[in-house]
């Protein structure tokens, strides 16, 4: 069955049919959560809440548009609304950082792509930056794309990736010279 | 280095100019200033990719565990910008000339001493009350005028008109 149609049948009340549209996106969702919000822990709540908005609403959404396009939008939404949440609870934050087996999220069957090096480096980039720049290197998306989903304009789409791309060359430098950076 | 230089200036001060493409088409070309921005494999190094993630066993049935059990609730509202960036920049300016217009009228107002007399009595300390006047055993119409330029508060109490109206 085709996505218009596992839509169709969602909306008709076939509410089972959904659950292939969530094992269709669930790995790229997670991926690009895990980017933006920086452990699993949060990457996992954010893309249940999506999946969860993304069925609720799906009576809103409108065919013209990309279906993936739309998830990520609600996605990065929740990302966002999850690093609020995080700055107002800083104190308690920075404590989990503090303890390496908290800080550590990923479990140690499912190693993390990118490692410490790796999140540290996309640490220095700011969230839109982040998500820019993952939507870009991981989904292909181009920059009107991406544009649509954290609802800025084209051009200024591109700037961010352009900052996130000089940001992470500058970063990926420094840690060469440091021999922080593993190869993977 | 120079025009490096260059396209950091534009895209830095100019956020808004729409004749920015001609830095974008220089960019695609340029290999100097390429080399200046983390290439495409080099940036998939740094993320989580998709086949990355390993399992994720668990997000079907806590989805559906909530679909089920909570009501449907509304999306976050989100400001949309829509319309010529050019617009938003002049009624942005236009909010805060006006913002500022109000402050220094709201301060000049003060400061010159008109503002409300009751707010100005009370603020003294002693609140100027007149509960009845009498003029040749009769009730008395009085009047407060307020001589801010001269520091000088004027009672002045008349004797009611036999004709409605004067005094």
């Amino acid at each position: 069955m085709n996505e218009p149609d596992l839509i169709a049948a969602c909306l008709a009340g076939r509410g089972e049919e959904f659950r292939f549209i969530v094992d269709a996106y669930k790995s790229q969702v997670t991926a690009v959560a895990m980017n933006i919000l920086g452990n699993r822990e949060d990457a996992e709540d954010a893309c249940q809440d999506t999946f969860v908005q993304v069925y609720r609403h799906l009576g809103t959404y409108d065919p013209a548009r990309s279906f993936r396009t739309w998830i990520f939008m609600i996605l990065y939404r929740r990302c966002l609304d999850t690093i609020r949440k995080k700055k107002r609870f800083r104190t308690f934050f920075m404590k989990a950082q503090a303890e390496p087996s908290r800080a550590m999220v990923v479990p140690p069957a499912e190693p993390s792509a990118r490692g410490i090096a790796g999140e540290e480096i996309l640490n220095g980039l700011r969230p839109k930056e982040r998500t820019a720049i993952t939507l870009w290197a991981n989904e292909g998306l181009t920059a009107a794309e991406i544009a649509a989903i954290i609802e800025c304009a084209p051009s200024t789409a591109r700037v961010y990736l352009f900052n996130a791309r000089r940001k992470l060359k500058t970063l990926i430098e420094e840690r060469k010279d440091h021999g922080t950076l593993g190869a993977r | 280095m120079g025009h490096w230089a260059l396209v950091r200036f534009v895209v830095r001060v100019f956020p808004a100019w729409g004749g920015r493409s001609g830095v974008w088409r220089h960019l695609d070309r340029c290999s100097a200033c390429q080399s200046r921005l983390a290439g495409l494999e080099e940036t998939r190094r740094c993320l989580v990719r998709p086949e990355d993630v390993g399992r994720l066993d668990g997000i079907w049935p806590e989805v559906r565990r909530k679909v089920c059990s909570a009501p449907p609730e509304p999306l976050a509202p989100v400001f949309r910008r829509t319309g010529n960036p050019f617009w938003r920049w002049a009624a942005a300016t236009a909010g805060i000339g006006f913002a500022a217009f109000l402050t220094f009228a709201a301060i000049r107002f003060l400061r010159s001493g008109n503002g409300p007399i009751q707010a100005r009595i009370e603020a003294a300390g002693e609140p100027l009350r007149i509960h009845y006047a009498r003029v040749d055993g009769h009730p008395a119409e009085t009047f407060i005028v307020d001589l801010p330029a001269d520091r000088m508060v004027v009672v002045w109490v008349a004797k009611r008109s036999e004709k409605e109206g004067q005094t």
